[in-house]
Formats: structure tokens, sequence, C-alpha cells
């Protein structure tokens, strides 16, 4: 069950790395306007590149169906942008108990479904039934896996009971969007994916769900009861689906698309100086946003893995047999060698247009944890490089122009997902810079489902240059913990005993001078071990119509306060006028 | 000359043509070339078809030479029915039966020059080196009058009367018994034809061969032939002496061929 | 002979590609990227900085290489079942004919997937499979020809002088057909130049950081309008190199015909 959950949120990533992407620290822009001049009414057109899967948060996986869903549905309660508090939502208000085990949450009373339906505590008991049903198998269930029970204790009380204290308490529980007990209580768990309420699903948030045309459009409309009165102010908001995000852009600078997120790096560039130059109606919008692309060293050797795992079996393996260190990677000093003859900088300036971030660690740069100062940085020096190798015996003794080592040559293969522009460029800067220091890599552009199912899961690789969409719960187990270590998301094999420590020390730690002081620790082991040779953070470009006003978008998302955007009178177009049809 | 052993033999001949190919909804369409037609040839003998093209003359030429397969009659050369041997023994009759066209032109190999044109038609164990079989082939040339300076030409570079010796000249190569000489004439000069006309006699003399001669020329059927069968619409009208034909035609159509050549 | 000239010229600067490089062909510098033509680097720098000027010299090793290759494979294969189906006839020829009617329905990227996805990338395999893939249209034409020149006198007169099989194919089909066939031949090394560059797009043909003029012409996808030069100088070379194969192509052809050796 695990195993799967990692499964679709690293599918999940990929659907991510292909195409469209988010968010920075709130960015409100237009400033001439007073809460008097809101006015209602207007479409927002939202082009996407792909069809939902399903609009059931239960169920949704991919970005633009959490897009979606994230209008039509609430939670308890929904993270600030500081990435540490909560604003509430369904819950009015919430209490941490004096032994710090549990969390009483007071709902409001005035909520309704948009079937008219009331709102109350047994669809929050229901919803996180669901979310921890095996069957339903919803790709945020490790938020849960601390919680012990939930319980009513009468319709607009609810209590959250925990098997111990951690930092992350509130956010592990206003996870995840209600869902209605009264429409899906009938249906059996595993048959979930085949609700048709998934097609037409029915929530407590501020757009209301009417039609879908598959392949083509999404159209939500105003809910006019909702909770919180006079929102929202727009009348429409429809999601289009383009193939491409070449097409996609077309449309938004002929004006038939409003919002666009995951604009290409070099039209951004032009799309902001066209800006700055007052030359175009769209607003080019930027911010740091929740991806990275690293290299993975596989720290094993792949072929004795491969070899004790097929005389395993189906038995328990013995992890010191398993994990034999890798031939080329297993050495930290030969990583660091790999990581100074990288021009970090230079890839990230070139390969993004400037639209990125130079990462020297393991803490994304959107988390509060995040200190630069804590990380060991390896900066490009191939001289260096090119002694630490000598020092551990890589020499070029046959004089090809390839170090080699007891007779193996230093040939290695490195691989990225088929379709990815960015990251192919990056490769072949990354294979002319190792070729400097004589050590020869060779591209292997793979299918996604390839590169992680028979390459990356399977430990079957050398080096891997990938990218992680980042979660805002601020946890690197799952990536180098040596309890993920056959899990899917450890794919390099980290296994570092301080690294355990230091997560065992910092459980239960509410002090925030010394959980910063943990996550300095995490980044200063991590960066100087190398199990990743980080290389940058993009940034997020999103193209948006200047006529909405009152818009905040930031690392949290394009679609946090739709609610709360509005259009002038004056400033409306064809779009705004259009009949619901 | 004065021996006359039967050399070729047609008995009751009948070709059919496929104007048409069949296709999953047509019928191949059949066109009868050669209705039942029955002459023979003694050796040293010239026999003359004649008839007016489309006549069916071609037909029997290309049947006796293999590549027309009749719908039933014999083709018998010495006593063997050529269309009833294996592959083997087909090879060893077709050396014996040598084709001179109508077309010269079209009868050569563009990328070959007379030398190697007329060079594979000596059998390959006729010579035993390249000299002799060098020799050979300038004997050939010699006995169509045509000298050494021709050896290295290609046919473009030639007229159509020194084309047409060329053709002889290969059709002599394999020492055949019988020359089957489709219009051979026909597309030449007067001059030419008459040097020709000299030429074919001169080695028919010299070689004792046999010629199955096609035209529609009745003066030059009459300076060659012996024998001669007139030919229309795929039988055989009058077949008897050069003499009897000319002076004494007993089919009418004979008789209007002749009036028609100014010859009557 | 412009066609000779042509193609001597490529063969030629491919040949002496190390001496005529104004740039080591790999040599980044990430600071010069997309750099429009100037006098330092006649034909601009790519996204990685690296000389064009140098990197189409080289290439043309690869693309010439390819082209000339898979064409001599879909060539020899094509006149072998060509001759084969035009000379035999009969059920031969039916059932080659059906061979080629159903090959040339098959999508040759698709095929060009399956057999690189078996194999491992490498430019031997994607010029067999190349080559494999192209003869069809020569088979056709070759056969085209062969049913014609069955049919001429000087063929019946070669039959008749009893000729084995084996001497009239080498002596009167093939060198009667060798005009048609350096024609689509010339035409089919344009072609395989192309198809390379089309597969080293989807990471099939060339490998990186080699350069073909399929990959330059790729990479100048980043931007064809800003950058211009890649695509621009990228697809001259293969349109010259097209066109000079066909000028000498049909060169050839006339040199090989004995009417013009007067």
């Amino acid at each position: 069950m695990k195993y799967i959950k990692h499964m679709i949120t690293i599918s999940m990533v990929f659907l991510f790395a292909y195409g469209s992407e988010n968010q920075k620290n709130s960015l409100t822009f237009e400033k001439e306007y007073s809460e008097e001049d809101i006015v209602d009414g207007g479409t927002l057109v939202v082009g996407i590149m792909g069809d939902p899967e399903a609009l059931n948060p239960l169920t949704a996986l991919s970005k633009y169906a959490k897009d979606v869903v994230s209008l039509i549905f609430r939670s308890l309660a929904d993270i600030n942008a500081d990435l540490n508090s909560f604003s509430p939502q369904l819950a009015k208000s919430w209490l941490f108990s004096n032994d710090g085990l549990s969390i009483t949450f007071n709902l409001r009373t005035d909520v309704l479904w948009h079937d008219g339906e009331r709102f109350t505590a047994k669809d929050v008991i229901f919803t996180y039934a669901m979310q921890t049903d095996p069957g339903v198998g919803w790709d945020g269930l490790f938020y849960k896996e601390s919680i012990r029970a939930v319980k009513a204790l009468n319709d607009s009380t609810v209590i959250f009971e925990f098997l111990e204290r951690t930092p992350t308490m509130l956010m592990d529980a206003v996870e995840g969007y209600i869902v209605p007990e009264h429409l899906l209580a009938d249906i059996t768990p595993n048959r979930i994916a085949e609700a048709e309420f998934n097609r037409s699903p029915i929530g407590t948030g501020p757009f209301k769900f009417v039609k879908w045309k598959t392949q083509q459009s999404i159209v939500l409309e105003k809910f006019n009861k909702y909770y919180i009165e006079g929102k929202p102010h727009l009348d429409r908001i429809v999601f289009q689906v383009v193939s491409n995000n070449i097409s996609l852009w077309q449309q938004v600078r002929s004006g038939d698309v409003d919002l666009m997120e995951g604009v290409p790096p070099r039209d951004f560039v032009k799309l902001k100086d066209d800006w700055a130059k007052r030359k175009t109606n769209i607003r080019p919008i930027t911010f740091l946003g929740r991806q990275y692309d690293f290299i993975g060293w596989n720290l094993i050797d792949p072929d004795h893995y491969a070899t004790v795992m097929a005389e395993a079996g189906d038995e328990e393996v013995d992890l010191d047999r398993l994990l034999k260190p890798n031939k080329f990677f297993g050495n930290q000093k030969v990583r660091a060698a790999l990581t100074m003859a990288i021009d970090r900088s230079a890839i990230t300036e070139l390969v993004n247009q400037g639209m990125a971030v130079r990462m020297d660690g393991p803490t994304p740069i959107i988390w509060t944890s995040y200190n630069n100062e804590a990380n060991t940085i390896w900066h490009y020096n191939p001289d260096l490089a090119v002694q630490f190798l000598n020092d551990e015996g890589w020499v070029d003794s046959d004089g090809d122009g390839v170090l080699d080592k007891d007779g193996l040559k230093f040939s290695f293969e490195m691989a990225t997902n088929i379709g990815n522009e960015r990251r192919k460029q990056a490769l072949t800067i990354i294979q002319e810079q190792l070729s400097g220091i004589g050590v020869e890599m060779i591209q292997k552009i793979a299918d996604p489902g390839l590169l992680f199912g028979r390459m990356l899961i399977p430990r079957q690789f050398d080096a891997a240059l990938i990218g992680w969409e980042v979660g805002l719960k601020m946890d690197l187990t799952p990536l180098f913990h040596s309890s993920s270590l056959l899990m899917p998301f450890n794919f390099t094999s980290f296994r570092s005993q301080e690294f355990d420590k230091l997560k065992e020390a910092a459980k239960g730690n509410f002090d925030r001078t010394a959980t910063q002081e943990y996550w300095d620790n995490i980044a200063k082991l991590l960066s100087f071990e190398l199990p990743y040779t980080w290389l940058y953070y993009k940034m997020e470009n999103v193209a948006l119509h200047k006529r909405f006003k009152g818009t905040v978008i930031d690392k949290r998302g394009t679609y946090i306060n739709l609610e709360d955007w509005w259009v002038p009178h004056e400033e409306r177009t064809e779009v705004d006028r259009m009949a619901p049809n | 000359m004065g021996h006359s052993q039967l050399l070729l033999s047609v008995e009751d001949l009948i070709i059919h043509y496929q104007s048409r190919k069949s296709t999953l909804f047509t019928k191949p369409e059949i066109v009868s070339a050669v209705r039942g037609v029955t002459f023979s040839i003694n050796s040293g003998e010239t026999l003359a078809i004649v008839g007016e093209s489309g006549c069916g003359k071609t037909s029997i030429v290309m049947s006796i030479l293999g590549f027309v397969k009749p719908v039933s009659g014999k083709i018998k050369y010495k006593g063997t029915d050529i269309w009833d041997v294996t592959r083997e023994e087909l090879r060893g009759i077709r050396r014996k039966i040598q084709p001179v066209f109508q077309d010269p032109h079209h009868s050569l190999n563009p990328r070959m020059t007379v030398g190697q044109a007329i060079e594979d038609g000596l059998w390959p164990h006729q010579y035993e080196d390249m000299i002799e079989k060098q020799n050979g082939v300038l004997e050939l040339l010699r006995a169509v009058r045509l000298g050494k300076e021709h050896l290295n030409t290609y046919p473009h570079q030639l007229s159509g009367g020194q084309k047409q010796r060329v053709c002889i000249a290969r059709a002599l190569a394999p020492n055949p018994e019988l020359l089957i000489l489709d219009e051979p004439l026909s597309s030449q000069d007067l001059s030419i034809q008459a040097t020709l006309v000299n030429l074919l006699l001169d080695l028919k003399q010299k070689k004792g061969l046999t010629y199955l001669f096609i035209s529609h020329d009745l003066r030059i059927v009459r300076s060659i032939a012996q024998q001669v069968a007139v030919m229309r619409d795929g039988i055989l009208v009058e077949v008897s002496d050069r003499d009897s034909i000319f002076n004494n035609p007993q089919h009418s159509y004979t008789e209007s061929l002749l009036k028609s050549s100014g010859l009557l | 002979m412009v066609g000779a000239v042509i193609v001597l010229i490529i063969f030629f600067s491919a040949l002496g590609a190390p001496i005529l490089a104004p740039y080591d062909v790999n040599a980044q510098n990430l600071t010069m990227s997309l750099q429009p033509p100037s006098t330092s680097h006649l034909l601009g720098t790519d996204v990685y900085g690296r000389d064009l000027l140098s990197r189409l010299i080289y290439g043309a090793r690869v693309s010439l290489g390819i082209g000339l290759s898979a064409a001599f494979i879909a060539t020899t294969v094509g006149v072998f079942v060509g001759v084969f189906a035009g000379f035999l006839g009969g059920w031969v020829d039916w059932l080659l004919m059906r061979i080629v009617d159903v090959l040339m329905g098959f999508p040759r990227l698709v095929v060009m997937l399956l057999a690189v996805g078996f194999g491992t990338p490498s430019i031997w395999l994607t010029l067999t499979v190349l080559g494999l893939l192209a003869w069809m249209e020569v088979a056709r034409i070759v056969r085209g020809e062969v049913m014609v020149i069955r049919e001429m006198l000087y063929l019946k007169a070669a039959q008749a002088l009893g000729l084995k099989r084996s001497r009239i194919i080498m002596g009167y089909i093939l060198p009667n057909v060798i005009g048609s066939v350096i024609v689509s031949t010339t035409l089919l090394i344009g072609t395989m130049i192309l198809v390379e560059a089309s597969l080293s797009f989807l990471g099939l043909g060339v490998q990186p950081p080699n350069a073909s003029w399929g990959t330059i012409l790729n990479q100048g996808r980043v931007d064809p309008v800003g950058a211009w030069w890649i695509s621009a100088f990228g697809g001259l070379m293969i349109i010259i190199t097209v066109v000079g194969f066909n000028l000498l192509g049909d060169g050839l052809r006339d040199l090989l015909d004995p009417r013009s050796l007067t």
C-alpha cells in the first residue's frame, strides 16, 4: 500500500515536471483600488495542459485535477504564506489539549454543500475514514500517519487524537478537503475511482461545478450560498484544455486565455520586457515555485543489488548484504569531485534563462527551515575535482583521456526523462564539463515510465538528473531516512546513522531555535555527503490578464484566493460578458 | 542444298493472346493470333512467310523461338517438340535457331560494345583462350563485312545497316542451322537492302544455312525464297514454291498482294 | 558537374574537419551562448556557446556517413529485390511486391522506435534500420525498369543465344537499370540525412555531444526567431548537400550512358 502511494506521488512528480508549475511570497498587485470599488461579475479562463482524471479530492492526482478541486472544496483550515500558521476555513477555531496529544476543532454551522445539505461534523469524520482507508488510496495518506482517531463530540465539534506530539500536528490534521458524507457513504471505498461523484462533484467551496467536456473544458460558477458573504466576486471560471504550452501561450497572447502557468522561460523573459514597456495586457508573475532539479547518484552497486534481490525472492533481505557501495559513487570524495566539476551557477542561469536559483543543499528554498549558510558549498573548481579523483586512485593510466582505476574506466550513464528540454540542456553541459576532468558520461534519455519503473525503483542506474515537486510538509524522511531505503523515493539508497539520529532528536521538539538547529545540521550533513548534486530551484512563471484585481499568487499556489479576485467594469472584455452555456 | 532433310515442322499451330489481364471482375479478353498453321522447312531451303502486318507472322516467330507458348499444335525441330523438352535441352536447340529482328536499334544492348555482343553468342568452351575468342569475333565481323575498327564501338555509334550486320554476326556466333529473319530489311534504305540481301544469300551458301524469312515485301521474297507461304488473319491461305506463287497465284489474296506490289 | 564540386567540397571538409574547424567541436563556452554570426564565430554559436561552423563541419562526417551508408544498404537490397521480381515475374514478383506494399505501409518512425527500443541506440543500428526501411521505393523503380527491359528485343536475342540467367542479369539488365538506380540513390541520400535529423530529435540518432546536421537543426527549435542562425545554417547545409547529390546523380547518369561516350 505504501508502495502504491509512493508510485502515485512519483507519477505526479512527472506530470508536474512536464508542463506547468506553481508560486512565492505573497505578491499583491494593483494598489489603486479600495474595498468599495470591488464589484461582482466577470469570467476567468484558465488554460491547462491536461484533462483532469477526476474531480474528487480523494482520488485527484494530477496538478490540474487538484487545482480545480481546490476551488470546489474546502478544508478545515488553510495554510498561511509563512507556511507555518493556519487560517480558519470550515473550522472556526481550534485548541490543543493540555497534554498536546489532541486538537479540538469548532466547526462552522453556516456552511452548505452545493446541493443544499448542511455541512456537519459527520462529514469530517467520514472524510478522515475515507482518507485513511487503504481501498481509497488517497495520495496524502502520510499526513495522517500520526493520528490515532478522529471523534465528533457533537454536530459542530471534532477531536483529532494523536499517537505522539510532532511539530506538524495541525498541518496533518487539516490536510485534505472535506467531502460530503451524504453523497459518498454508500460507495465501497475500493470502488471510489468509478464513482459518478468524480465527474459531478459537490463541495463547500466558493465555486460550484457546472459541466465538464472531456478534453475540452470544465466550467465552474459562483456558489451563491458560499459561507463567506459577498464572495466570490467572479461569476465563472473556465478551465480550457490546450494540448501543449506553445499553443497555450499563443492563446494567452491572443486573449482567448486569461491565466497560464508554466510559461516557457524564453517567452516569459520577453513578456516581462513588454510588460515593463506597457506593451501588453498580460501581467508576468514570477515566484519561487515548488520544483527543483538535481542529480541523484546511485550509491550502491546495481548489479549486486539485482542479484541479491533475485536470490532473496519473497524473503526478507539483509540490508548490509544488499547494499554494496557503488564502484564510482559509493565514495563521498568522488561525489564531491563530480559536484565541483559542474558549473552549477552557469547551468542554473543558462537552462532557465535566469528564472531559477542555484541550489546547494537538501532544503527546498520555500521551506522556512531553508538556510543556505548551513550548506557545505562545493564551488565550481575543476582543478580541485581532478585532485580529489587522483587522491582516490582515479588516474588516466592508459592515456585515453578517461580516468581509470584498477582497469575500470570512469564512464557512466546519466539518465533523464524524455521531452524536457531544460534537463536535456543541463545534461549536455554536465557531459562536457565532466569530460573536462576525464570522466565520460553518456546521456540516457528515457521514457518517464521506463526511467522510474525500470531504472530508479529497481536501482538499475548510475546517475539520474530529475526533479522533485516540493510538498509543504517539511520532511526529508522519504528521501534520505534509512527507513525509506527500499522505498522508491530514496532511490540513491542513502543510509546515514547520523541522519537517522538527527531525525530522532528533532521529533517532538517544538522549540523553533532547536528545530532550526536540526534543519541546519541536516543541511550540513547532506550537502557534505552529497547523495544528490543539487542544481537549481525553479522560479514559476505565470501569465495573467491584468484586468483581474485582488489576486494573491505565491508558493502556495496560483488559485489560493480566487474568491477574492474581481474585475472592474471598465476593464471587462467579451469573455466577461460571455453568456453561460 | 540437294538433300532435303526436314529441319523444322510446324503442325496445326494455334496461338492466343490475352489482350487484357484478368482481374477480379473481368475475364481476360482472348485474341487469336494464329489459327491453325502448318508448314515445314527442309534443310538448306528458304521459306518466306508473307502477309500484311498483324496477320500473325511475328507470333509464329516468337513461338518458334520459345517465347510464346502455343495453345495447341506442335513445333518440331529435327523431330523434337521444342515445347516438350527440359530447360537445358531447350537452350541447346535455341542456339541452333537464331533470330534477326526487324528493328536493329532495339536488338542490341546499348551498354555492350559490338565485340561484347558477338562474344556472348560464342560458346564459352568453343575457344581455348581470349585471343582465339577474339579471332572468332573478328571472323564473324568480317563475315558480315565489318572490320576490326567496329569491335569496340557501341550500337549508337553505328548506322542502321551496320547494326543489322552486327545482329546477323551475333546470330551466326553459335553456329546455327536455322536463321529466322523477321523482316530484317524493312527498316533499311533501298541501297542497303540490296547489299544485305546479297550478304544473306552469300552467307547461306557459304555456311549452308536454312532461312525462315518473314516479310511483307514480295520483291525481296522473290529474290531470296524457294518456298513461299501467304498468310492472312492467322491462317496460311497458300503455300507453294516461288514460281507458282509469283506466276500462277491460286488464291485471290495472293493475287491482290501481288497486284498491290506491282508484280502482276 | 556542379553537383560533383559541391559533393567533393562537403566530402573534403568532412575529411579535413580537424584542420578546417576553427574551434574544438564540443568545447562549450557558456558565456557565449547563442551569439549571432560575427567575425570570431562566423556562423554564430549554439545554446552551449559552441561554434556553429565547427559543428557543421564535423556534423558533415556523421550526416554524410549516415546518408551514404543507409542509402547504400537501401539501394543494394532494393536492386536485388527489384531485379528478381521484375525478371522472374510470376509468383515471385507477386510475393515480393506484396512484401514491399506491406513494408511501405509501416510508419518508419514507429519501426525505428521499436528497433531502437529493443536494441541499444547506436549509429550502426540507426543506419541499418534506416537502410532496411528505405529499399522498397528502389525495388519498385527497378522492378518497373526490368519489366520494360524484359520485353526488349536485345533481351530476346540474348535468350535465344541460350545465355544463363546470371549472365542476362549481369550483362543485360543491371547495366540498363543503373541510371535510374543512381538517381534514386542520390535522392535517398538526402532523405536519409533528413530522417536522421528527426531521429536525433527523439534521442535515437547520434548520441550527444556528437554533432550531426539533424541535431543542429533541432537545437534551432529552442528559439527559431531569436537564434535564427542555428536552424538556418543547419538547414542550408542539408539543402545544399541534397541538391549537390541530386545534381551529381544526374551527372553520373549521363556519364554512364554510352550514348554520351562519343
